[in-house]
């Protein structure tokens, strides 16, 4: 087999297994979603081709009889029932795992027919449902629906849609109105209380009360999917407003092809070679903008001045490259996310336990390279959450919880930043043992464990050869603890942190750079060397002389809009020694210590550059204080400082 | 700070999160007053619900659909429809509205 079959074989098999893993997903949430059936029939019959055209025996058989359930299905316009369901899961669990093997050593793994050899058999043996897909939804609007229908007045078929959101689920992190406004086409909206409010002094603002209602003009399958998570909460019913049939799920799948068919795909080597080519040209630009400085003493005025207009416009350019080319890089998380729910089920049941995670925020967009790098921490926090979080069913039903755990990985954008949150509904994390613990290894002693606040004492669990678990099990405690976790997301630029209440569960929140960015520098030196300062860090900068400094205790303050902040010298926050004698003048960066400003002393302050921010890597990334790196125009290497973390 | 206590109206602006309600409850409890939402790009349904029980005066909607469509219904119980073109014009005057706004503040100060 040529290489390049091979790789096709890679790149495609991986597509389609995730298209197919979305599907079955799709598919649970909506039995008889005909898109979804008809989507995932494809991906599996495209698989038992490849597979078959490549020589990949097991590959081919595991997906024919996968084809083989999926078609009697079609044909007896049938429901996915959870045997099959489970069955395929399987299967393209296996197939995952082949993918990844043929894209190391060019052949499938050793002993996969007789991996293949069982799930083919729960693959035969799980005949497709017979029961009829539902009756077809009435036609006739219930009466909740009439207003609705009477102010939007659509012109074909549409979905009404009563939600009734749970009291509690604003606690449970669910925002109804969004999850409303994320359905597609909606054409009229209302609200209204549940329940009577109730005495206005009592009121309680984090009790939902709301019941609301809609008209959407997408089909019944998208607008269910828009809704799986909150399925038992919302009620769908087909109404007709005039003639036109709904779209046919033939139509919707070569809907689907002609978007994909847009695309180019492009190897990322490629990518990264031009990203690399546009960071040195950010680089250039700024040695370029060095010489027009130069120019300004030395060379004849008019051309100095057309050199700084030139310089102007060109840095405007190169800007706007750089944002087109780190765009290119940006990639979706959901082929990331999608791989989490099957292996959530999967890891429930192997340690005897029940669990689903539910996705929020697939469709925001990150650097490829971080989407990348974030399997394995992520993959850890899961597996970490089934094992420690979610209780056994019994003392989950003693606890007064459903038997099943549920947990919840989201994606949100907050500026140039993501935000990652895996939650629980688990035991939590109890600071109390966490103390003991800690003790018990010899990590701190009691009054220091005392003195921590039990948010301190939480984040004793991101150190080095910490792990509350009383025995090893065999999914998280393979010697890879949370502070693995925490290096992983430190070296993508990120930091992370973990909130819990006793018994409710905990969150990890993970805070990670879109992309890696032009940062606007503020050049300064401190003990003979250049560091660069964000200058979205900065209040102010300032310079006074000396004798306005007045000593506080063992420190020293200085006067600043009529209040005293305390001085720092940055040299010795990095504890360098002092460059040189201090002199009479001094130079401050005015910044936010917490809730407070702070001053921090430099030696002198430099130019304003922009430069793209490399996160630290490896051995650097623990260093506190540093945010990363970056090139400067004269090839030096200037080390960019996190003034919050080295104040902190 | 996206609930913001300007006296006689209450403004909320930006997104307003869940833990918002909150402020927002304490400050229409302290006295019923109008709330001006033109600069609000998108609200938690926590906060919303004040809004449906405390009913205040509506000053100036917002622009993004579909929490307009939802407030109107909050507020006046009608089923607006949503339209996109609604929403363009009524952002085009929030934008104008919130530059008007500034100048305004410039001038008091």
């Amino acid at each position: 087999v040529s290489e390049d079959l091979l790789d096709i074989f890679v790149t495609e098999a991986g597509e389609l297994v995730d298209r197919a893993a979305q599907d079955l997903l799709a598919l649970e949430a909506a039995p008889e979603d005909l898109g979804a059936q008809e989507s995932l029939f494809r991906a599996v019959h495209t698989l038992k081709g490849s597979a078959g055209l490549i020589g990949f025996a097991a590959m081919g058989e595991l997906f024919h009889a996968a084809e083989d359930r999926l078609s009697e299905l079609r044909s007896a316009d049938g429901s996915l029932d959870r045997a099959l369901g489970e069955a395929l899961g399987a299967a393209l669990g296996l197939a995952e795992g082949w993918v990844a093997a043929v894209a190391r050593s060019g052949a499938l793994p050793l002993g996969a027919e007789q991996q293949a050899a069982p799930v083919a058999a729960r693959l035969r043996g799980a005949a497709a449902s017979q029961s009829a897909a539902a009756p077809p939804a009435s036609r006739t609007a219930p009466e909740w629906a009439e207003p609705l229908l009477a102010a939007a007045a659509p012109s074909g078929p549409a979905v009404a849609i009563r939600y009734r959101p749970r009291p509690d689920s604003y606690f449970a992190g669910v925002d109804p109105v969004a999850v409303l406004g994320a359905a597609p086409e909606l054409r009229a909206v209302s609200v209204a209380p549940r329940e009577p409010f109730g005495a206005l002094a009592d009121y309680d603002p984090f009790t939902c009360n709301l019941l609301l209602t809609a008209l959407s003009a997408a089909p019944l399958a998208e607008v269910r999917q828009a809704f799986r998570f909150v399925a038992d909460e919302v009620e769908l019913v087909e109404v007709e407003g005039r003639g036109e049939p709904a779209v046919s799920p033939e139509a919707a799948a070569t809907g689907r092809d002609r978007g994909t068919s847009r695309t180019l795909r492009v190897e990322s080597v490629r990518i990264d070679e031009l990203s690399g080519a546009v960071e040195e040209l950010v680089v250039a630009k700024n040695a370029l903008a060095h010489l027009a400085e130069q120019a300004v003493t030395a060379a004849d005025p008019a051309l100095a001045r057309a050199l700084a207009e030139f310089q102007i416009g060109l840095d405007r350019r190169i800007s706007r490259l750089h944002d087109s080319v780190t765009r290119l890089r940006l990639a979706p998380l959901a082929p990331l996310f999608r791989r989490f729910p099957r292996l959530v089920r999967e890891t429930a049941a192997e340690l005897g336990k029940s669990a689903e995670l539910a996705l929020w925020g697939e469709d925001v967009e990150v650097d490829k390279a971080i989407v990348d790098a974030l399997f394995e921490p992520l993959l850890h926090l899961v597996r970490n959450a089934i094992d420690h979080g979610v209780e056994p069913p019994a003392q989950r039903a003693a606890a007064g919880k459903p038997a099943q755990g549920a947990l919840r990985l989201s994606a949100r954008t907050s500026g140039e930043r993501v935000l990652l949150e895996l939650a629980d509904d688990g035991r939590g994390i109890d600071p109390g043992r966490i103390r003991e613990s800690a003790r018990a290894r010899g990590m701190l002693d009691a009054d220091a464990l005392a003195r921590l606040s039990d948010a301190q004492a939480m984040e004793l669990i991101f150190s080095p050869g910490f792990s509350t678990a009383a025995r090893v099990s065999d999914l998280s405690g393979r010697g890879v603890g949370l502070d693995a976790v925490r290096a992983a997301v430190l070296s993508l630029g990120g930091r992370i942190e973990v909130r819990s209440r006793p018994g409710e569960g905990a969150t990890f929140l993970i805070s990670l750079p879109l992309r890696l960015r032009l940062a606007q520098l503020m050049m300064v030196e401190a003990a003979g060397e250049p560091f660069g300062v964000p200058l979205e860090a900065l209040i102010e900068t300032v310079r006074a002389p000396r004798d306005r400094l007045t000593p506080v205790r063992a420190g020293q303050a200085f006067v600043w809009r009529d209040r005293p902040v305390p001085v720092l010298e940055l040299s010795q926050l990095l504890r360098l020694p002092p460059a040189r004698a201090a002199d009479d003048e001094l130079r401050l960066m005015i910044v936010q210590a917490g809730d407070e400003p702070a001053a921090i002393a430099v030696d002198a302050f430099g130019e304003r550059i922009e430069a793209p921010l490399r996160p630290m890597t490896r051995l650097l990334a623990g260093v506190p204080g540093l945010a990363g790196s970056t090139l400067l125009g004269d090839g030096r290497v200037l080390m960019i400082l996190d003034l919050e973390a080295l104040i902190g | 700070m996206t609930v913001r206590d300007d006296g006689d109206v209450i403004r909320l602006e930006g997104a307003c999160r869940v833990e918002e309600a909150e402020a927002l409850t304490a400050l229409l409890q302290a006295g019923l007053r109008p709330v001006d939402l033109a600069l609000c790009r998108e609200a938690h349904s926590a906060v919303l619900q004040v809004l449906l029980a405390f009913r205040p005066p509506i000053l100036r909607e917002p622009g993004a659909e579909p929490l307009r469509a939802l407030l109107r219904s909050a507020t006046a119980r009608s089923i607006a429809p949503i339209s996109a073109h609604d929403a363009d014009v009524a952002q085009q005057k929030l934008d104008k509205s919130a530059s008007g706004d500034v100048k305004t503040t410039r001038r008091a100060e």
